[in-house]
């Protein structure tokens, strides 16, 4: 159910931001380390899953 | 009359964006796919990180690139700090040697001026690009070398995972807007390139790169654009990876997209070179992809105002489904909204 309201939201939201950017472009606000704070939180290491394809470690044996 | 052409020439539109386009891309595909052959390819690589006050996740990040599994001889680290104010020099100072560089910018200059500085002083055959913020799954170098012995290839990107709190891949309804783009991507890689990289991971052959301009939003766009337009591919390897940890709502994606989508307002001021199609190879991926996004917006309003001159059974039927789809996108802001403020009562 909530998946049902909140696709459109966000299909409807990705559209605005398509008129919203064009207001920035046209006011010259060029701010790019701006924009993605809060969106997503660093993870740690320990919290990755496993790797895709494991391999021998290297660089972090000389490191 | 002219309701019924705007009508049409509108639906048409945004239905070649959202489904003609994936649908061609697939035919495109299956009749023209250049699958990259990939080796145990082993070049010299610059790893570039631009950071900007990344005090809180800097050191994560370098551990995260000393870990990496590629030899040790053959990677060169270049942390370029935008002028950080912050204590982020300090952090990084204590891991520097003479393979991980930290090359800290005197003035706030932004970002596209930390990467060029930073790869002025490349010395690997292979740029890596990654954000300060995201890891890197410890075989991604190495995937994305994999590809760079097929001569035709002039950059890769890695694909951005967003987990979800428990680690596994999530499955909300960004993530799920997520999924389409990088199917999308995908095919399009297949055929001959992506519109663009993720910022979170992704490689250049240095002999490729050129200075980007100063205040460029988007350079993982702009970078890699410049090497198609030089007439090499831009592929998509979803074995290397990038992780984050996905603590967004729709609305703070929102905030992303506005960033992204003035960027390629911008762009199309920078290269307009883009949108000449005997000098850009991917123009009508371009255009479908990219112009086509800044576009639909406007073309859905007209669809809506349009619909409402229109009779007949068909067009309200179509009215009652843009209405409902509307009703639902207002339901879910509401229910975002409720969401954001329980999260902060919390």
């Amino acid at each position: 159910m909530k998946g049902l309201v909140l696709f459109p939201y966000t299909v409807v939201l990705m559209n605005w931001a398509a008129v919203v950017g064009l207001y920035h472009f046209l006011r010259g606000q060029h701010g790019v380390w701006s924009g993605c704070e809060g969106l997503t939180s660093s993870p740690k290491a320990n919290q990755l899953p496993e790797p895709a394809h494991s391999h021998k470690p290297k660089f972090s044996d000389v490191a | 009359m002219i309701p019924y052409i705007v009508f049409y020439i509108s639906i048409a539109f945004v239905l070649y964006v959202y489904l003609g386009y994936p649908v061609l891309l697939w035919f495109w595909r299956r009749m023209a796919c250049r699958t990259v052959q990939k080796t145990n390819y082993e070049p010299s690589v610059t790893i570039i990180v631009a950071a900007y006050n990344e005090s809180a996740s800097i050191e994560g990040r370098i551990l995260n690139l000393l870990a990496l599994d590629y030899p040790a001889q053959k990677v060169q680290i270049i942390l370029s700090l935008d002028g950080s104010t912050d204590d982020t020099e300090s952090v990084a100072r204590k891991y520097e040697t003479a393979r991980m560089r930290v090359l800290p910018l005197k003035q706030h200059g932004g970002k596209a001026e930390a990467l060029n500085s930073a790869a002025a002083k490349a010395t690997g055959t292979i740029l890596v690009f990654a954000d300060a913020r995201q890891l890197l799954d410890r075989a991604a170098v190495r995937e994305l070398m994999s590809n760079f012995e097929d001569v035709s290839v002039g950059a890769v990107t890695g694909e951005l995972m967003l987990l979800d709190e428990s680690g596994k891949e999530a499955r909300d309804a960004v993530s799920l807007y997520w999924r389409y783009e990088k199917t999308l991507r995908s095919m399009e890689s297949d055929i001959h390139s992506t519109m663009g990289a993720t910022g979170a991971l992704y490689a250049i052959r240095r002999d490729l790169y050129r200075p980007i301009p100063l205040h460029t939003i988007l350079d993982d766009v702009a970078i890699p654009m410049n090497a198609v337009l030089d007439g090499k591919r831009v592929v998509f390897d979803r074995t290397a990876r990038a992780y984050d940890f996905v603590t967004s709502s729709p609305a703070k994606e929102f905030a992303r997209k506005v960033r992204t989508l003035n960027g390629n307002f911008q762009l199309l001021k920078q290269m307009p070179d883009l949108v000449v199609p005997w000098r850009n190879p991917v123009f009508i991926q371009f255009i479908s992809h990219k112009v086509g996004r800044l576009l639909v917006p406007y073309f859905l309003i007209m669809l809506f105002a349009s619909n409402f001159f229109l009779k007949g059974t068909a067009y309200r039927g179509i009215l009652t489904f843009q209405c409902a789809w509307y009703f639902l996108a207002g339901t879910g802001a509401v229910l975002a909204r409720r969401q954001r403020s329980e999260q902060v009562t919390r």
